[in-house]
């Protein structure tokens, strides 16, 4: 199992969570809900990466406290 | 008395700018309230003959651009581009922007900041708001995107109350970490992990430029 896989795993995994009424407005993006996140997350494009990116960067930051 | 003027671009051809721009009503009070004289080139107006006719004729002190974009443009009615980097950025020279559009600030601003605009506030990523799917017919009822709304506008509110645009996104930022916080507490509703996330996906995507 390799650091890549876990993390994608832990995304997913939070992902999973998200209540099915929340849509996400992201420009260029479009909108997205629940299942298109994780299909971007399991493809590894290069929204999914940026999004790996900043939820890791996120999760750092909350653990150090804001 | 106050010496400021205000322009405002508020296209409205589809969901996410009829949200930005219903988000806009509270900047346009505020303006009303102070006294700013205030052009509002709302829905089909949010031409760039219209931009650019006012531009020429007037000078406003501050600039509120909202739609889409991408890292050189941002757009207005059925995204038309408004302004584009190496194109007509010099049109915001002299004046303060705050650009709600995702990506301007990475390259826009910094050329328009080259060319002589006092400071351009914007994102460097896209700018994100979540929006609840049973809500989005009304979307002054959608208290998802309200979250958002607050964090956003309060960069041209600061800025119609007289702060200097590195105040302005100060103060934004502190608005930011304040909803984060809030949204952190034990009794925060089911969507609150959503919430803090896509708020610090903005937070951190925002940036102030001053030349």
């Amino acid at each position: 199992m390799t650091e890549d896989s876990d993390i994608k795993k832990l995304i997913l995994a939070r992902l999973e969570t998200m209540p099915e009424y929340i849509q996400i407005n992201l420009g260029s993006f479009g909108t997205l809900g629940k299942e298109d996140l994780i299909n971007h997350v399991k493809k590894g494009d290069d929204f999914g990466k940026k999004f790996i990116e900043v939820q890791m960067k996120y999760l750092r930051t909350f653990k150090q406290g804001m | 008395m106050t010496s400021q003027s205000a322009l405002i671009t508020r296209p409205e051809h589809d969901k996410i700018t009829k949200y930005l721009s219903e988000w806009n009503d509270e900047i346009i009070a505020e303006a009303k309230k102070r006294g700013v004289p205030m052009k509002d080139l709302a829905g089909e107006k949010a031409t760039r003959a219209e931009f650019e006719k006012f531009l020429n004729k007037q000078n406003p002190s501050l600039i509120f651009l909202n739609g889409h974009g991408d890292s050189e443009t941002v757009k207005g009615h059925k995204d038309e581009p408004l302004v584009k980097c190496n194109d007509n950025e010099a049109v915001l020279k002299h004046k303060v922007i705050y650009a709600l559009s995702c990506d301007s600030a990475a390259k826009l601003g910094v050329s328009a900041v080259e060319k002589g605009t006092k400071a351009y506030i914007g994102y460097t990523e896209p700018f994100s708001f979540l929006t609840n799917k049973n809500k989005e017919c009304r979307p002054k009822d959608d208290e998802l995107a309200n979250v958002f709304k607050e964090a956003s506008n309060q960069v041209s509110l600061a800025l119609l109350r007289g702060k200097s645009p590195q105040e302005a996104y100060d103060l934004s930022q502190m608005k930011f970490k304040e909803l984060m916080q809030k949204f952190s507490a034990s009794n925060a509703p089911p969507d609150a992990e959503e919430i803090r996330f896509w708020l610090f996906w903005d937070m951190q995507a925002q940036a102030v430029l001053t030349s």
